[in-house]
C-alpha cells in the first residue's frame, strides 16, 4: 500500500491542533512531577501556551486554506474536517484558554492539585477537538469516553470536599450509563447496515439496504448518550447537581466545550440521519420531544432555583434544547442542513460566549459567589464590573436584542419558521420569554437589591489581571460578535 | 461636490458629541472650543454650498448614498443624503446659527457644573438636525426629528434642580409624541400607497399619476396630509400642541435661542415645504392649515402682549412667527414661508441671545418689571437687541420686513382677506411687544435690586460677538429676498433659487385655482404702507407709550380698563388649564380604567401563568432528590420514551 | 439484506437489561459500577454477533477497544469510590445526596 504513507502524514498533519494538545498536557503532567513546587505555577502559563499553540496550528497552519487543499476525511474517513467543525473547534479552544485563564486563584484557593487539574483541562480540550470531529461510530465513543473520564476527575479533583466527590461520583456512574446505551446504539447501528464510517453508512441507507427497526432503534439510543452529554431533558438530571459540586471552573468547561463537542457530533449523525429518507420520520419526533422537553424543563426549573450555578444549569438545559431545534427541522427537510448548519454553529458560539461569562463572574468570586444568588445583592457597588459582566451575560442569555444571544436564537427559530414547524419555534419563544423572569432576577439581585444582613453579602474582590483579562475579552467578543452580527443584518 | 464633505456636515458636530460626552472630564472647556470648532467647519461647508448654489457652480440635486437598511424581503431602505436648494439654504442658517451660538455657550456657560454635557446634548442636536435635513427619505427624517426632540427634550430638563425644568421637558416630550403619531401614520400611509419611503420617488410617483390612491380619493390625500400637518404642530408648536414651546424656556437660554427658535421648531415648515406637492393635492388641508396658523399667530401674539418674563414674551413671539411661516404655506407661498425661517433664526436667535446676556448679567431675574435702564450698563447688548426687534417688528427695509410682507401680500392676493386682517393685527402685535420688551428692559430708570444692580455689566466677547453678527443680520438678511415688488423680482434671490423645488407644488395650485391671484403693484405698495404704518403707529408708538412714556401707572390704569381683554391675554387664554382639565383629566379616567384592567385581569392572568411556572418549577425541584438512581430511573424514562416514540411512529 | 436476530442477540439484551435493573436496584457503588460493566459486555456481545453475521472485522475491533475504555474508567471510578469512602467512610450510593434540589 504505497499510498498509506501520504495519507497517514496528511492526517496526522490535519490533526495537528490535536496532537498539539496531547502533547501539552503529557508536558503539564510531566512538568508537575519536574518542576518545584514553588515554580507550580507556571503550570497554568504552560497549558496556556499549550492552547495558543493549537489555535495556531488550527488557524493557522492547518488553516480553513489548508484544509480545503486536504481530504475532507483523515484518517481514512474517521474524523471529518468542514466549516461547523473548524468553528467548533475555535471555540472550544477559546473556552479552555477561558477556563485556564479564570483558574490560577481558583485552584489555588481550592488547593487542587495544580498539574493533573491543567493536564486533565488539556486532555478534555483535546477530546472535545477530537469529538466535534469525528464521523466513525468507534471513534464517537472512544472521543466521548475519553472526554468523560476526563471530566469525572476533574469534577471530583477537590480534595476533602464532599460535594466535589458527590458530583464526581454522580457524573461518573449515569455518565458510564448514558455510555452504555450509546454503545448498544453503535453496535445496533453497526448490525443493521454493517458499516461503522458514516459516509459508507450514509452509502447504506441511500440504497435503502439497512435494517430499518434496529437501525431506527440504534440511532435513538446513539440520541441517548448524546442527550446525556447535551444535558437534553430527561437525561438531563445530573446536571444541577455536578454543576453545583464541580469547581466552578469545570462546571463552565462542561456547559461549554463539552456541548459544544456534542453539538458537532450530534449534528453529523442527524445529518447522517436525514439521509434515511423512509425512517427519519420517527426519530424527529423523538428528537421534537427531547428539544420540547427540554426547553420546558429548562426553563421552568431555573424559576424558583435559589443557587446560582444550579440555575446555570437549567439555563443550559434549556439552551441545548433551543440548539438541537433545526436538528429536528432538518431531519424532515434535508434542503435546510446548510440552514441548520448556519443557525447551530452560530448558536454554539453565541452560547459558549455568554456561558463562560456567567460562569466565570461565580468562578472569580470564589466561595461566596458559588451558591446563593440573594449572595449577589448589591454586588455593583462592590464590584461594579463584575457585576456588569454578570448582567450582561443574563440579558445575552435572555435573547433580547441587540445581543449576540438574540442573534443566535434568531436563527434558530428562523430555521424552525422556514421548516414549517411553526409551533416548536412558537414555544421555544415563549419559553424563552419565561427566562427573562429568572435571569432578571439576577441583574435585579445585583442592582437594585441589598443584602438582607451583614454578613450576607459577598466580599468585594479584586480582580486580578488574567481574571480581568479573560472577563473583558470575553465581553468584547460580546460586542464584537454584536456590532459584525448588527453590521450584517442591516447590510452594511 | 465632493459627497465627502456633505457626511462631514453631520459628522462633525457628531464629533463634538462623542469629544464631549465621553471625555468631557478630560477635556473640559477644551471640548467647547472643540464644539465650537467643529460647528464651525460645517457652517463653512454649509455656507460654499448655499452660496455656491446661489451664485452658481455648484448644480443641484446633488445625492449621496451611504448604505443599505435592513434588506427585509422585497423592502430596501436606502439610507442616503439629498441635497437641493432648499437642504442648502436650511444647511447654511442651522450650521451658520449654531456655531454662534456654541460661540455664545462659551461664554453663557462658562463655569456650569454640566458644561460638558451641555455641549455634548448640543453637538447630538446639531447632528440630529442636520440629518432630519440630509436625509432623503422619511425614515431618515424621521430619527433626525427623533434626535431633535430627544435633544430638546433633554436640554430642556437640563438644569434637574430648577423647579418646573423636567416637567417641561416631559411636557414637550409628551406633546410632541402625539405629533409624532400624526408623522408615523402619516408615513405608514405614504408606504402602503407608494410603495417607497424615499421622499424624491414618492413626489415623482404622485406627481406621474402613478398611485391611485392620490389620483382618486381626496379623503386619503386630504387624511395623509393632515396627517402630517399633526406632526407638525407639535414639532412647530402650532395649536393645538404649542403649549410646550413657553414651558420650554425653562432651558438654558443659549437652547432657546438654537432649538426652540432658530431651528428646530422650523423642522414642520421644512417638512411641509418638503412635501409641499402632497399638500398641494389636499386644498382642504392647505385651507386648514392656514387658519390654524393664522389662529396661533394672533393667540400666541396676543398673549405675548403682556407676559412679563422676558424669555416668555420671546417664546409666545416665537409661536406666532411659526404661524406666520404656516400662514405662508397654507396659501401656497411656500418659498416665502421658507424666507420666514431663514431671517427669523436671525433676528428671533439674536433676540434671544440677548435676553440671555440680560439674564446673565442681571444674575437670572426674567421679569421685566425688575429691569429698565439696562442700555447704560450693557450698550452692546441693547443695540443689537434693538436691531432684532426691528426686524422682529417688521420696520423697513430690515429683515422682517422683507419675509412679512411677502407673507401678508400673497395671503392677501390668495383672496384670503380675513386671514389678511387677522395677520395685520398680529403685525402690530409683534411690533408693539418687541418694542415692549426693548423698552421695559434697556430704557427707563433701573428696578433691580441692589445688591444685582452693582454687579450688571456688558457681557464678554464671546457672548456678544454673536450678538452682534446676528444683530447685523437682522437687519440685513433681507437682501437675500427683496420684495418682488421691486425691481420686479429681480432682486428676490431666494425665491429664484428655491423656484425648482417648490415648482411642482406651484404647477398643481395654480392648475386647480379657482381664481387668478390678484396682480397689483398699487395695491402692494399701498398694503405695504398699511403695514408699516400700523407696525410703527399701533406697534412702536404705543410700545413707547406704555413701556417708557407712561410706565408704569399708565400701563396699568390701561390694563384695568382693559379688563377682560387683559386678563385673557395674560393668562394665556387659559389653554394649559383647559388641557389639565379636559384633556389631562380624560387621560387621567382613561389611565384609571386602564390600571383597573391591568391589575385585575392582566396581572390575574400573568399571575396564573407565573403560579404555573413556581409550581412546575417546585415540582422538577421535588424530583431532583439526589439520588443517583433516581436519575438513572430518568434516563431510562427517557430511552422507553424515545425508542417507542419511534417505533410508533414507524 | 435480510437479517436474522441469533441466541447470541437474546443472551445480550438479557444481560443489558439485567445490568439496567441492577443499577436502579442496587446500592453499593461498586455493584452499582459491576453492572454498568455488564451492559457494555452486552454491547459488546452484540458487537461480536453482528461482526459474526456480517463477516465484518470492525465488531471484534471495537470490542477489543471498548474493553480497554472501560478498564480506564474502572480505574477512575474505584478512585474515586475510595476517595469517598475515605470522606464518608461508605459508598452507599443513597447516602450520598448533599446536591439536590
Amino acid at each position: 500500500m504505497n499510498d498509506l504513507y501520504p495519507q497517514i502524514s496528511a492526517s496526522l498533519f490535519q490533526t495537528l491542533p490535536i496532537l498539539v494538545l496531547i502533547v501539552a498536557g503529557i508536558g503539564v503532567l510531566v512538568a508537575d512531577v519536574l518542576l518545584p513546587r514553588a515554580s507550580r505555577w507556571l503550570l497554568s502559563w504552560l497549558s496556556l501556551l499549550g492552547v495558543a499553540l493549537a489555535f495556531i496550528a488550527l488557524d493557522f497552519v492547518v488553516g480553513p486554506a489548508g484544509r480545503e487543499a486536504l481530504p475532507l476525511h483523515s484518517y481514512f474517513g474517521v474524523l471529518r474536517s468542514n466549516y461547523l467543525v473548524f468553528l467548533a473547534q475555535n471555540v472550544i479552544l477559546a473556552a479552555g484558554a477561558f477556563v485556564i485563564l479564570i483558574s490560577p486563584r481558583y485552584v489555588g484557593e481550592r488547593r487542587i492539585p495544580l498539574g493533573e487539574y491543567y493536564g486533565l483541562l488539556l486532555l478534555a480540550v483535546m477530546a472535545m477537538l477530537a469529538l466535534a470531529a469525528s464521523t466513525e461510530l468507534l471513534t464517537v465513543f472512544l472521543n466521548l469516553e475519553l472526554l468523560s473520564i476526563t471530566l469525572y476527575v476533574l469534577t471530583g479533583i477537590e480534595n476533602r470536599n464532599l460535594r466535589s466527590g458527590e458530583a464526581a461520583f454522580k457524573y461518573f456512574l449515569l455518565g458510564s450509563f448514558a455510555a452504555a446505551f450509546l454503545l448498544l446504539g453503535i453496535a445496533f447501528v453497526f448490525g443493521a447496515t454493517g458499516e461503522t464510517r458514516y459516509d459508507a453508512i450514509r452509502q447504506v441507507l441511500v440504497d435503502g439496504t439497512a435494517q430499518p427497526r434496529l437501525l431506527a432503534i440504534g440511532f435513538c439510543l446513539m440520541l441517548v448518550g448524546f442527550g446525556f452529554k447535551l444535558s437534553l431533558a430527561p437525561f438531563h438530571m445530573y446536571a444541577p447537581d455536578v454543576y453545583e459540586g464541580a469547581p466552578t471552573t469545570t462546571a463552565s468547561l462542561i456547559a461549554t466545550g463539552t456541548k459544544v463537542a456534542g453539538f458537532a457530533a450530534l449534528f453529523h449523525l442527524i445529518e447522517l440521519a436525514a439521509a434515511w429518507s423512509d425512517a427519519a420520520g420517527g426519530l424527529w419526533l423523538a428528537l421534537y420531544a427531547v428539544a420540547l422537553a427540554s426547553m420546558i424543563v429548562g426553563n421552568v426549573g431555573a424559576v424558583v432555583q435559589p443557587n446560582i450555578k444550579r440555575m446555570l444549569a437549567y439555563s443550559s438545559i434549556a439552551h441545548s434544547g433551543y440548539t438541537i431545534v433545526p436538528m429536528v427541522v432538518m431531519l424532515q427537510r434535508p434542503d435546510l442542513i446548510a440552514d441548520a448548519r448556519d443557525a447551530v454553529a452560530y448558536y454554539m458560539l453565541a452560547y459558549t460566549v455568554m456561558t463562560l461569562l456567567a460562569f466565570g463572574v461565580p468562578a472569580v468570586l470564589g466561595p461566596a459567589g458559588e451558591s446563593r444568588i440573594a449572595q449577589y445583592a448589591g454586588l455593583h457597588r462592590r464590584s461594579p464590573m463584575l457585576a456588569f459582566v454578570m448582567a450582561l451575560a443574563m440579558v445575552s442569555l435572555m435573547g433580547i436584542p441587540p445581543t449576540i444571544g438574540f442573534f443566535g436564537k434568531f436563527q434558530l427559530f428562523a430555521v424552525a419558521v422556514q421548516g414549517d414547524h411553526i409551533w416548536l419555534a412558537v414555544l421555544g419563544v415563549l419559553a424563552s420569554v419565561a427566562s427573562v423572569y429568572y435571569y432578571l432576577r439576577v441583574i435585579v439581585t445585583m442592582y437594585m437589591e441589598e443584602p438582607a444582613t451583614a454578613g450576607e453579602e459577598l466580599e468585594s474582590r479584586r480582580l486580578d489581571g488574567v481574571n480581568a483579562f479573560a472577563l473583558t475579552a470575553c465581553s468584547v467578543c460580546v460586542f464584537l460578535f454584536v456590532v459584525f452580527q448588527s453590521l450584517y443584518l442591516f447590510g452594511v | 461636490m465632493s459627497s465627502i464633505w456633505i457626511i462631514l456636515i453631520p459628522l462633525l458636530p457628531l464629533l463634538a458629541f462623542v469629544a464631549n460626552g465621553l471625555f468631557g472630564r478630560a477635556l473640559q472647556r477644551t471640548g467647547g472650543w472643540l464644539a465650537v470648532g467643529c460647528m464651525g467647519g460645517s457652517a463653512l461647508i454649509g455656507a460654499v454650498i448655499f452660496f455656491g448654489g446661489l451664485f452658481g457652480g455648484i448644480t443641484f440635486p446633488i445625492q449621496v448614498d451611504l448604505w443599505q437598511w435592513m434588506p427585509l424581503g422585497d423592502v430596501t431602505i436606502r439610507i442616503g443624503f439629498y441635497v437641493d436648494q432648499l437642504t442648502a439654504l436650511m444647511l447654511f442658517f442651522v450650521t451658520f446659527v449654531s456655531t454662534l451660538v456654541f460661540l455664545y455657550s462659551m461664554g453663557y456657560m462658562a463655569g456650569d457644573p454640566g458644561f460638558n454635557r451641555f455641549f455634548a446634548y448640543l453637538g447630538l442636536f446639531d447632528f440630529s438636525m442636520l440629518v432630519l435635513v440630509l436625509g432623503d427619505s422619511l425614515p431618515v427624517l424621521f430619527v433626525g426629528w427623533e434626535g431633535v426632540g430627544l435633544c430638546s427634550y433633554l436640554l430642556i430638563g437640563y438644569y434637574l434642580a430648577m423647579p418646573g425644568a423636567p416637567d417641561a421637558g416631559k411636557k414637550a416630550f409628551i406633546v410632541n409624541r402625539i405629533g409624532d403619531f400624526g408623522f408615523l401614520v402619516a408615513m405608514f400611509m405614504l408606504f402602503a400607497s407608494v410603495g417607497t419611503l424615499n421622499i424624491q420617488e414618492i413626489l415623482a410617483a404622485v406627481a406621474s399619476g402613478a398611485v391611485p390612491e392620490f389620483q382618486y380619493s381626496a379623503a386619503f390625500v386630504t387624511f395623509l396630509t393632515l396627517m402630517l400637518f399633526l406632526g407638525c404642530t407639535g414639532k412647530s408648536a402650532q395649536i393645538p400642541l404649542f403649549v410646550w414651546l413657553p414651558d420650554a424656556m425653562a432651558g438654558p437660554t443659549p437652547v432657546s435661542a438654537l432649538i426652540h427658535a432658530a431651528t428646530m421648531v422650523t423642522a414642520g415648515v421644512y417638512l411641509v415645504v418638503r412635501l409641499s406637492a402632497l399638500f398641494a393635492l389636499a386644498p382642504a388641508t392647505m385651507l386648514t392649515i392656514a387658519i390654524v396658523a393664522a389662529a396661533t399667530a394672533f393667540v400666541a401674539g396676543s398673549i405675548a402682549l403682556t407676559q412679563k418674563d422676558i424669555k416668555k414674551v420671546l417664546a409666545y413671539s416665537t409661536v406666532s412667527q411659526l404661524g406666520y411661516m404656516f400662514l405662508a404655506c397654507g396659501v401656497g407661498a411656500f418659498t416665502a414661508g421658507i424666507f420666514h425661517v431663514f431671517t427669523h433664526a436671525f433676528f428671533k436667535g439674536c433676540l434671544f441671545l440677548g435676553a440671555g446676556s440680560v439674564i446673565h448679567a442681571c444674575h437670572h431675574i426674567q421679569d421685566m418689571d425688575q429691569m429698565g435702564g439696562l442700555r447704560r450698563k450693557m450698550p452692546a447688548t441693547a443695540r443689537t437687541f434693538l436691531f432684532g426687534s426691528l426686524g422682529l417688528a417688521g420696520i423697513v427695509p430690515f429683515a422682517g420686513f422683507m419675509s412679512k410682507d411677502e407673507i401678508l401680500w400673497r395671503v392677501f392676493s390668495d383672496g384670503k382677506f380675513i386671514l389678511y386682517a387677522i395677520a395685520l393685527v398680529t403685525a402690530a402685535f409683534t411690533a408693539y411687544y418687541a418694542f415692549r420688551a426693548y423698552f421695559l428692559t434697556f430704557e427707563g430708570q433701573s428696578r433691580l435690586p441692589h445688591d444685582v444692580e452693582h454687579h450688571v455689566h456688558e457681557s464678554p466677547w464671546t457672548m456678544t460677538l454673536p450678538l452682534w453678527i446676528l444683530g447685523i443680520g437682522a437687519l440685513a438678511a433681507g437682501v437675500f429676498n427683496i420684495l418682488p415688488a421691486f425691481g420686479h423680482g429681480h432682486y428676490s434671490a431666494i425665491n429664484h433659487f428655491l423656484a425648482p423645488v417648490v415648482a411642482p407644488a406651484e404647477a398643481i395650485l395654480a392648475a386647480h385655482a379657482s381664481h387668478e391671484p390678484i396682480h397689483s403693484f398699487a395695491l402692494e405698495i399701498l398694503l405695504m404702507i398699511v403695514s408699516t404704518v400700523v407696525a410703527l403707529v399701533c406697534g412702536v408708538g404705543l410700545a413707547w407709550l406704555f413701556a417708557y412714556k407712561l410706565w408704569p401707572a399708565g400701563a396699568s390704569r390701561m390694563a384695568r380698563r382693559l379688563g377682560p381683554l387683559y386678563r385673557i391675554s395674560y393668562h394665556r387664554w387659559w389653554w394649559d388649564e383647559f388641557y389639565n382639565v379636559f384633556v389631562a383629566g380624560g387621560l387621567k379616567l382613561l389611565a384609571l380604567i386602564s390600571t383597573l384592567f391591568d391589575r385585575f385581569v392582566i396581572d390575574g392572568v400573568l399571575h396564573t401563568v407565573a403560579g404555573a411556572a413556581r409550581s412546575g418549577s417546585r415540582l422538577i425541584r421535588f424530583f431532583q432528590n439526589g439520588q443517583v438512581q433516581a436519575y438513572a430511573l430518568a434516563i431510562l424514562v427517557g430511552v422507553n420514551l424515545v425508542v417507542w416514540l419511534v417505533l410508533w411512529y414507524q | 439484506m435480510e437479517f436474522m436476530v441469533p441466541g447470541n442477540l437474546i443472551l445480550a439484551a438479557s444481560i443489558f437489561t439485567i445490568g439496567v435493573f441492577g443499577i436502579l436496584l442496587k446500592r453499593n457503588a461498586i455493584s452499582i459500577f459491576m453492572c454498568v460493566e455488564l451492559m457494555f459486555n452486552a454491547a459488546n456481545l452484540a458487537f461480536i454477533t453482528f461482526a459474526q453475521s456480517l463477516g465484518r472485522p470492525e465488531g471484534v475491533a471495537v470490542f477489543l477497544f471498548v474493553i480497554t475504555v472501560a478498564a480506564a474508567e474502572a480505574a477512575v471510578g474505584l478512585a474515586l469510590f475510595i476517595k469517598i469512602f475515605n470522606d464518608k467512610e461508605t459508598i452507599e450510593a443513597d447516602t450520598l445526596d448533599l446536591l439536590q434540589r
